[in-house]
C-alpha cells in the first residue's frame, strides 16, 4: 500500500525543478496590448492581439517547424522582418468570403464541389458599428455544415474566430470541411491573413497536415445585391394573399423545421427570450414594397434594416446583430442563418397571420422558419418532447480527445444531460420499477440494477412471475438519476425493441466502400490471432461487415486474405493488446462514477480505440473520463440514451 | 461588450502569482505566462475580473480549460513532428534539468496533475480542491488515486 504522504513527499520533489523556475506573473499593461481606447474594447477576441505578439516572439519556431508551405511575395508571414499587414492596410475583412482554394504539399488545389466538398465554403464577416472592421460576427458553412454565428477580431493581421462551433453532419465529400476546420482549430491564437483585394489567403499551424495558405476570395455580399431586383423570382403575387403590404407588422418568430421535425421556438428551452421581427413600409413601389425591419433573435438586437418585398420574395441589406453571449441561443442560430444564407431573396409565403420563410438553413436546406403575427392565436403545444420512436440524429464528437458517440435531438452536446429518452427493460421486484440501463440476466422472471424510475404507472402490465413484473418500455425521463432515481416524464410501450447501442451511419471504412468481403468470421478471427501485436481488433460495422484493424499498413493483409474471399483491412494505431490493457486499467475506475451508476460495458472498438458503452453520454461525463486515461484519444464514450431538451 | 473595471488591476495583482505558479505547474515555465496572459485577456473580453466572485477559483478554472485545449494541441502537435521530421521537441523540456521523477510528475495527465499540485504542494485538503476547481469531492480523490498508482514506483526507495 503506497502511503499518501510518501506520495506527496515524491510529487513534490519531482515537481520543484519545474516550479523553481516559475516565471514572474506577466505585468497588467502587457496585456492591455493594443486594445485601442476603451470605446473599442469589445468582444472576446483581444486575444488575438496578445496572441499575434505572442506568436511573433516564441511561435515562429513551431510555425516553422511544421512545415508551411505557402510562400508569397510578401515575404513569410511570421517573420518578424516583414510583419503582417495591419486590418486596415490589407483591406476590410467584412463581406462574404468564398474558399478557392488551398495548398497541400506545395500543390494548389481547388475547391470543387462534389470532389472534395458538398457544397459551398464560405465566410461572411459582419462588423461591429464603429469597429473600423477589427471585430464583429461571422457565420457562414463548411460546405457541409452551417457555421453558427459568433465573434470574430481581426487586428494587426492576425483573424482570431474564437472556438468555430457549426451543425454535425456528416458529409462526403468533406476535405474541405476538414481543411477549414483544421486551419481554425490548430490556431488558437490566431490565422495570419495576407489581403490582396478581393483575395484573402489565411496561413497557420495544421497539424494534421500542411495544409496552407488556404485561399478565400471576396463575392458579392448580401447588402449589395439587397438593391438588386433581377435576382427577384417571377413567381405569381398569388402566394401573398392580401398583397405585398401584408408584411408589416410584428411578427413573432414561432418554429422551424429540421428534418422532419417541426421545432417549436420556446423561450427558456431555445432562445432566451422571444425572438421577434417588425416590418415597416416606407415605400410601395410597381412591383411591392420597400422598407425596414429591425427586432430582436431572442437574445440579441437586430438593427433596422433595409428590405424589399416583391413577387413573394424578400431581399433585404446586410443584417447587423449584437454579439452578447446566450443561454440558449438555437433559435438565433436558425433565425440569423437564413437572413444571412439566403442572398438571392427568401422566399416567402404568407397565409393571414402566419408567414413561412424559405432559404438556406443551417443546415442548408431550404426547410422553413415560421412567423405568427403578433396577437395571432398559437398554434396548440402537441408536445415539446419529440415523438418517441422517430429516429434521433447519430452524433460524433470530441471531448478532450475522447470520441463521444450519441444518439441525440439537440444541436450540440450538453455539458450535462437533463432529459434522456430511453428504450429498455423495466423490472419491479417489489422496490419499485427499475431501468435495466446494463445487463439484464436472461433468467425468469428477468434480473437488473438500475435507477428506480419515479412516477412510472405500472398498470396493465402482463409480464409477471415469482411477484416480478416487467416490460418493455420507451420513457423520458431526468437525468442524471438523484438518489438512484429518475423521474418520468413520458412513457410509451416500446414498439420496438431496442436494448442495444446506436452507432452513426457509415461507420464502414471508406477504403472498404465496394471492396470484396467475402472472408468468413472464422479464416479472419483466426488470421488476427496469428498477427501478434499487429493485430488491431475485429469490429463489425453497421451493415454487417467484419472489420479487421491492423497496426501498420494493412495492403499486405488485404493481399493475404484475398484469396479468402477478401476482407476490409483497415490501419489503427493500437494494438489489440494495447487496447486491453487500457481496457484494464479503465474498468475499476468507471465503478466510481455516479453518472455512470455501474451500468456500462468496455470493449475494444472501432479506430483502435476502447469502447465505453455507458447509459448516457454527456460532455461532463467525457471530460471526467478523459481525466482518467494517459490518453483520451484511446477512448470512445458511447451512450444510450438520446439526448433531449 | 466588455468593460475592465477600476479595480480589475488590484484583483489580477492579487491572483496572478498563484495563477502563474499553477499554469507552470501544468505547463511548466515557458508556456506559463503565455496560458495566464490568453485567460486573463479571454476573461476580460467578456466580464470585469472584479465583478467575479471568487476570481481565483474562476481564473483557475479557466487556466485548466487552456491548459486542456494546449494538452490537445500538444498531441496533435507532437503527431506533426513525427510527420515533419526529429528533434523538435526542444522547447518543452525547456532548460529544466529533467530527472526520471519530473518526467513522471509533468507525464500526468493535466486535471490529475493540477489535483496533486494542489494537495500535495499547496496542501488544500481535497474539499477544497474540489471546489476551487469546481470538481465533486470525489474526482479529486480518483485523480489522486491514478497519481498514486503512476508515482507508486518512486516510492519504494524511501
Amino acid at each position: 500500500m503506497t502511503d499518501e504522504r510518501d506520495v506527496a513527499a515524491v510529487f513534490n520533489e519531482g515537481l520543484a525543478p519545474v516550479l523553481d523556475e516559475a516565471p514572474p506573473a506577466p505585468a497588467w499593461e502587457s496585456l492591455q496590448y493594443d486594445f485601442g481606447p476603451p470605446s473599442h474594447r469589445i468582444g472576446s477576441g483581444w486575444l488575438a492581439a496578445v496572441a499575434a505578439a505572442v506568436v511573433i516572439l516564441v511561435g515562429v519556431g513551431s510555425i516553422l517547424l511544421l512545415g508551411r508551405v505557402g510562400s508569397s511575395d510578401r515575404g513569410e508571414p511570421g517573420d518578424s522582418a516583414t510583419p503582417p499587414s495591419d486590418a486596415a492596410a490589407g483591406g476590410s475583412i467584412e463581406g462574404r468570403w468564398v474558399l478557392e482554394s488551398w495548398e497541400e504539399d506545395g500543390k494548389q488545389i481547388p475547391v470543387k464541389i462534389g470532389v472534395n466538398t458538398t457544397g459551398e465554403v464560405f465566410l461572411v464577416f459582419t462588423a461591429a458599428p464603429d469597429s473600423g472592421g477589427t471585430v464583429g460576427t461571422f457565420t457562414g458553412s463548411t460546405g457541409c455544415n452551417g457555421i453558427v454565428l459568433a465573434n470574430y477580431h481581426y487586428s494587426a493581421g492576425f483573424l482570431d474566430l474564437g472556438q468555430m462551433d457549426t451543425t454535425a453532419m456528416g458529409c462526403d465529400p468533406d476535405t474541405a470541411e476538414r481543411v477549414l476546420r483544421a486551419m481554425v482549430v490548430n490556431n488558437p491564437a490566431g490565422i495570419e491573413v495576407v489581403m490582396d483585394g478581393d483575395t484573402m489567403e489565411w496561413y497557420g499551424r495544421n497539424a494534421v497536415s500542411t495544409w496552407s495558405p488556404l485561399t478565400f476570395r471576396r463575392t458579392d455580399s448580401a447588402s449589395s445585391e439587397s438593391t438588386s431586383t433581377t435576382t427577384l423570382s417571377t413567381t405569381t403575387s398569388s402566394a401573398v394573399p392580401g398583397g405585398p403590404g401584408a408584411i408589416e407588422g410584428h411578427w413573432i418568430f414561432a418554429s422551424w423545421q429540421e428534418g422532419n421535425d417541426e421545432i417549436r421556438v420556446e423561450p427558456g428551452v431555445n432562445a432566451d427570450d422571444e425572438p421577434w421581427l417588425e416590418f415597416a413600409v416606407d415605400e410601395v413601389t410597381s412591383a411591392g414594397v420597400a422598407g425596414t425591419f429591425e427586432g430582436s433573435t431572442g437574445c440579441n438586437a437586430i438593427w433596422p434594416t433595409d428590405f424589399e418585398y416583391s413577387a413573394g420574395f424578400l431581399t433585404h441589406g446586410e443584417v447587423v446583430a449584437t454579439a452578447g453571449g446566450c443561454g440558449r441561443d438555437t433559435a438565433q442560430s436558425v433565425l440569423l442563418a437564413v437572413l444571412r444564407n439566403t442572398p438571392d431573396g427568401i422566399e416567402v409565403v404568407m397565409d393571414g397571420d402566419t408567414m413561412e420563410w424559405y432559404g438556406s438553413n443551417l443546415e442548408g436546406a431550404s426547410h422553413p422558419v415560421t412567423f405568427r403575427r403578433e396577437g395571432a392565436p398559437v398554434e396548440p403545444t402537441t408536445t415539446t418532447v419529440a415523438e418517441p420512436n422517430a429516429n434521433p440524429d447519430m452524433r460524433v464528437y470530441e471531448v478532450e480527445g475522447v470520441e463521444v458517440v450519441t444518439p441525440t435531438r439537440l444541436d450540440n452536446l450538453p455539458a450535462q444531460a437533463t432529459h434522456v429518452e430511453v428504450t429498455t427493460t423495466v423490472i419491479d421486484s417489489g422496490d419499485g420499477p427499475e431501468l435495466c440501463l446494463g445487463a439484464v440476466m436472461d433468467s425468469l422472471p428477468p434480473q437488473c440494477s438500475g435507477p428506480v424510475a419515479n412516477g412510472l404507472d405500472m398498470e396493465g402490465w402482463t409480464e409477471e412471475a415469482s411477484g416480478v413484473r416487467w416490460g418493455e418500455q420507451t420513457l423520458v425521463v431526468t437525468w442524471p438519476p438523484v438518489d438512484g432515481a429518475v423521474e418520468v416524464i413520458s412513457q410509451s410501450e416500446a414498439s420496438y425493441l431496442d436494448l442495444g447501442l446506436r452507432y452513426p451511419p457509415g461507420e464502414l471504412p471508406a477504403e472498404c466502400q465496394g471492396v470484396a468481403t467475402g472472408a468468413g468470421a472464422g479464416p479472419i478471427n483466426q488470421y488476427a490471432s496469428s498477427l501478434g501485436d499487429a493485430n488491431g481488433g475485429l469490429y463489425v460495422a453497421n451493415d454487417g461487415t467484419l472489420v479487421l484493424q491492423v497496426v501498420g499498413d494493412p495492403a499486405p493483409h488485404r493481399e493475404a486474405l484475398a484469396a479468402s474471399g477478401g476482407v476490409c483491412v483497415i490501419e489503427v494505431s493500437r494494438s489489440e493488446a494495447e487496447q486491453r490493457r487500457i481496457q484494464d486499467s479503465i474498468v475499476p475506475l468507471l465503478r466510481d462514477i455516479p453518472e455512470i451508476g455501474g451500468s456500462y460495458a468496455v470493449a475494444t472498438g472501432p479506430g483502435g480505440r476502447v469502447e465505453v458503452q455507458v447509459p448516457v453520454a454527456d460532455r461532463s461525463l467525457a471530460q471526467t473520463i478523459a481525466g482518467l486515461v494517459d490518453d483520451p484519444t484511446a477512448i470512445r464514450l458511447v451512450g444510450r440514451g438520446i439526448l433531449l431538451p | 461588450m466588455s468593460s475592465v473595471g477600476s479595480g480589475d488591476s488590484e484583483v489580477y495583482e492579487a491572483v496572478a502569482p498563484a495563477l502563474v505558479r499553477f499554469a507552470t505547474a501544468l505547463v511548466g515555465p515557458a508556456d506559463a505566462p503565455d496560458v495566464v496572459s490568453a485567460v486573463v485577456v479571454r476573461v476580460l473580453g467578456k466580464r470585469s475580473l472584479s465583478s467575479i466572485e471568487k476570481p481565483q477559483a474562476y481564473l483557475m478554472q479557466a487556466v485548466m480549460n487552456e491548459v486542456r485545449q494546449l494538452h490537445r494541441g500538444r498531441a496533435r502537435q507532437r503527431a506533426a513532428m513525427v510527420r515533419v521530421g526529429p528533434g523538435q521537441q526542444a522547447r518543452d523540456a525547456a532548460d529544466i534539468a529533467r530527472t526520471d521523477l519530473t518526467d513522471a510528475v509533468m507525464a500526468l495527465p493535466p486535471q490529475q496533475r493540477a489535483a496533486a499540485y494542489l494537495v500535495y504542494w499547496c496542501e488544500y485538503s481535497a474539499v477544497e480542491t474540489a471546489e476551487l476547481m469546481g470538481w465533486s469531492d470525489g474526482t479529486v480523490r480518483r485523480y489522486l488515486h491514478l497519481v498514486r498508482e503512476k508515482l507508486g514506483r518512486f516510492t519504494d526507495d524511501r
